[in-house]
């Protein structure tokens, strides 16, 4: 008891499909099928097919009305014949078999192509079409309207089908095509009008490049515009809200489309009307604050456009504030000079409406120079009242930008007043001057205090890391250009590294849980085959089990002469002879485990080293020689021919180091 | 012995009964101090949690239980696969019970997940993920994007 007026595009929803229509306009075919005679239930299917900018390249317009007559209860929601069932009856409406609605329907098409071809004007719609509209619909009611929308971008395919009870009858739907058409003379031609409760969010679904303005409109009133967007994500999947049958069928068409691989890909995500209800944002806020905390701050703060509910809620954030410049921006100068005031005021906004009671971390990586010391001195006193756990500055200058006019930022006293120094657990400061004493105020303020690292900072000369309490468990001083002496008196320390060039005093007293060794001193004396120092002096005996030394490098052209000499077995075994010499005069360790040997070239001194070590560590698991040069070396230039020299004999005392290890010992190259 | 399979009887608000083990129910906090008040000797109503949603509780702290002595990457492979099975409805009556019920592994968990779903998208994706309404007019929103920029300006 039933009447179908589908009107359907004549092959696919194919690209091709599109430029045949807009070559040849009479494709629009207006397809009916009439089951049984008597039309108690009749459905009016419009697809409106809107040319659209090569990006969208097709936006679909369903429209399906139901039309109930009083006698209806059977079957209100018979299935839509799916494409192919349409295209049969192609040649039934072609032969003119058309009834009276299927030539009412295919006038709204016309009307509506109308309406969105870009070449036609809207006010060319022959007034008799209107008319027909009105006659078919007068005395009809449509209790409800499903409108689908489906866009199909160039790649992917966006479905969107929404069930909307606002349009109470089919006339409201002309009505507000009329407002469209109204709408047109003023606004740009290629709008796309749209559905009633579609919510604004499917306006950034369907953000397109050179996208066309697109205007909803809910009864026959414009309630929301958008133009100029500039998105250009495509998109695969489908949201729609009516879980009845019409909506289904209408889907089981779409996936004739995908098996014809003319659609990528089409999933089908919910299928329950409430799956378009907003849940996450109806949780308690102290849950969503938790769940971002478990995001970077970076992504907590996008989440601040979300909606209103969402707004402050980054706001709660008590993870790590890491202010860090991405990576893109750290290598263009430029930009990042451009960008930097903009930087420093959006930190400190955000720290001056910060409400959490607790911050874990305070991360600021930038470059930043004395300028700012305002700015960071106000960070840093706001992140010590909320109890800051780890505070990290890495005020890094940009390569070409060598602080020009301007010295580092110069870490003062002024927070020493402050209480919540106290729980600070980690601190680390690069790029920022700091003067000794500042250090071991920090270290005698913070009884926490696990973590210190210090680097490029030319304040300092001498440090002096003691004592009896200090929790301090790792320390990491690197290229401090002025440092003399390092004095450590620390019970508690296991991780211990320095790195940098200068000659520098190191003195490492009642250090029981020192393990962790990783060194790099200048060591001129180690190159040379008569080695003063093999193992730096200060380092415990009894308890070390990581050691990782860094062998300052000397020229290569120096290697080079030597290399020759080299690969020649009685001279290596005078080296080999030479590091057992050294052995018999050095306490064993007999805890070590592993040895990493950063810069290994091969030269006389390497070998020596590395052959000695293996000897004063009788427990030891593996020496790990380690190839890479230190970032900081550069030497003289050398042929491809002369390479291949120095290969050739790093090759071959890796080779005589392997033949002639002690027992247990394992060498391992990298 | 006795105490170790005492059951402890949990009513969902659709009125589905579960009998569980004492052992399993106090991976939730709030059952916990029940028991140890003394209070859940007779059946614990529990509101705004359905018979699906407790199973799948029940479920989870089933699997807490006997994966005790596994390996913890054995656990969290557990976990992962317990979570993924999970769409975005279930995820938050998840979260609401887990937090009513005070189960912390289960809440960790859960919002770990909404975590994941939400990293790496861009607020208009999230929007559509979660069916959040913008409810910014374009002046407002734009505005929030302005003082943020760093945040929405710069990939890494």
């Amino acid at each position: 008891m039933l009447s179908f007026h589908i009107d359907i595009v004549p092959k696919s929803f194919s690209t091709n499909c599109v430029e045949k229509i807009d070559n040849n306009s009479h494709n629009m075919l207006s397809i009916s099928n009439v089951t049984p005679s008597s039309l108690s239930h009749s459905y009016n299917t419009w697809i409106f097919r809107v040319r659209r900018t090569s990006f969208i390249r097709t936006f679909t317009f369903f429209a399906i009305s139901r039309k109930f007559s009083s006698d209806s209860n059977s079957d209100p929601y018979p299935d839509i014949p799916g494409p192919e069932s349409c295209l049969k009856s192609k040649s039934e409406s072609e032969t003119g078999k058309k009834d009276q609605k299927s030539v009412v329907s295919h006038n709204i098409i016309t009307k509506t192509k109308n309406l969105v071809d870009d070449k036609k004007s809207a006010t060319t719609i022959p007034k008799s079409t209107r008319r027909g509209c009105r006659s078919d619909t007068k005395g009809n009611s449509f209790p409800d309207i499903f409108i689908a929308i489906l866009c199909f971008s160039f790649k992917c395919s966006m479905l969107r089908l929404l069930e909307t009870h606002s349009w109470k009858t089919s006339k409201e739907l002309e009505k507000a095509i009329q407002v469209y058409q109204n709408a047109k003379d003023r606004l740009p031609h290629r709008a796309v009008k749209l559905d009633i409760s579609i919510e604004r969010d499917l306006a950034y679904g369907l953000k397109v490049r050179e996208c066309p303005q697109v205007l909803f409109l809910r009864g026959n009133r414009i309630v929301y515009t958008e133009r100029g967007w500039h998105y250009t994500k495509c998109w695969d999947f489908i949201c729609f809200k009516a879980g009845k049958p019409q909506a289904s069928s209408l889907l089981k068409m779409m996936e004739t489309y995908t098996r014809r691989g003319e659609v990528d890909s089409v999933k089908h995500e919910q299928e329950h009307d409430d799956n378009l209800i907003d849940r996450i944002s109806g949780l308690p806020e102290d849950l969503l604050v938790r769940i971002l905390c478990l995001l970077s701050l970076k992504e907590a703060l996008q989440t601040c456009v979300l909606s209103r509910k969402w707004r402050d809620l980054c706001l709660f954030f008590s993870g790590s504030l890491n202010f860090g410049a991405s990576k893109t921006l750290m290598s263009d100068p430029k930009k990042l000079l451009k960008e930097r005031d903009g930087f420093v005021a959006s930190i400190t906004r955000f720290l001056n409406l910060h409400r959490a009671g607790t911050i874990d971390e305070l991360r600021v990586c930038f470059d930043l120079n004395l300028q700012h010391r305002r700015s960071i001195e106000e960070w840093i006193e706001i992140a010590l009242t909320k109890k800051v756990k780890s505070l990290e500055l890495d005020l890094e200058p940009c390569r070409t930008n060598h602080r020009r006019g301007s010295g580092n930022y110069r870490f003062g006293w002024k927070f020493f007043k402050s209480s919540g120094i106290r729980f600070l657990i980690s601190l680390c400061l690069k790029h920022v001057d700091v003067s000794g004493q500042i250090l071991e105020s920090f270290l005698s303020n913070c009884p926490l205090l696990e973590t210190l690292h210090v680097s490029h900072t030319k304040q300092l000369t001498h440090i002096n890391v003691c004592g009896s309490s200090l929790r301090l468990k790792h320390l990491h001083i690197s290229f401090c250009k002025c440092i003399k002496s390092i004095e450590v008196y620390a019970t508690n320390l296991v991780t211990f590294e320095y790195r940098g060039s200068r000659c520098v005093n190191i003195d490492l007293k009642c250090v029981p849980q020192l393990c962790d060794v990783s060194y790099n001193g200048q060591w001129e004396s180690i190159r040379v085959f008569h080695l003063y120092e093999p193992v730096p002096s200060f380092l415990p005996t009894s308890q070390l089990v990581n050691l990782s030394l860094h062998i300052s490098y000397l020229p290569l052209m120096l290697y080079a002469v030597e290399a020759h000499r080299l690969i020649d077995e009685k001279y290596f075994q005078s080296i080999i002879k030479e590091g057992h010499r050294l052995s018999l005069e050095h306490e064993k360790h007999m805890m070590l485990r592993e040895v990493e040997i950063v810069g290994f070239v091969g030269a006389a001194g390497d070998n020596v080293l590395v052959y000695f070590l293996s000897l004063i560590a009788p427990n030891l698991d593996s020496i790990v020689i380690n190839r890479c040069l230190p970032r900081w070396c550069c030497g003289a230039p050398i042929n491809k021919r002369k390479i291949k020299v120095l290969e050739d004999a790093r090759m071959f005392a890796y080779d005589m180091l392997s033949a002639n290890r002690p027992k247990g010992a394992k060498f391992l190259l990298l | 012995m006795a105490s170790t399979l005492k059951k402890i009887i949990l009513k969902s608000c659709d009125g589905k009964i579960l009998e569980v083990e004492e052992a399993v129910a106090v991976q939730s906090q709030m059952i916990k101090n029940m028991i140890e008040d003394d209070c859940a000797n007779e059946e614990i109503p529990l509101p705004d949690i359905t018979g699906e949603i407790l199973s799948m509780i029940i479920e989870y702290c089933k699997m807490h239980v006997d994966g005790e002595n596994n390996s913890n990457n054995e656990l969290i492979a557990r976990d992962a696969d317990f979570i993924t099975r999970v769409d975005l409805n279930t995820l938050y009556y998840l979260i609401v019970a887990a937090n009513f019920l005070n189960v912390k592994s289960l809440l960790d968990l859960t919002c770990q997940r909404v975590a994941d779903i939400i990293k790496g998208k861009s607020p208009e994706e999230i929007r559509l993920t979660f069916n959040i309404k913008n409810d910014f007019t374009p002046e407002e929103e734009e505005e929030i994007r302005k003082k943020n920029a760093w945040a929405f300006d710069y990939k890494d």
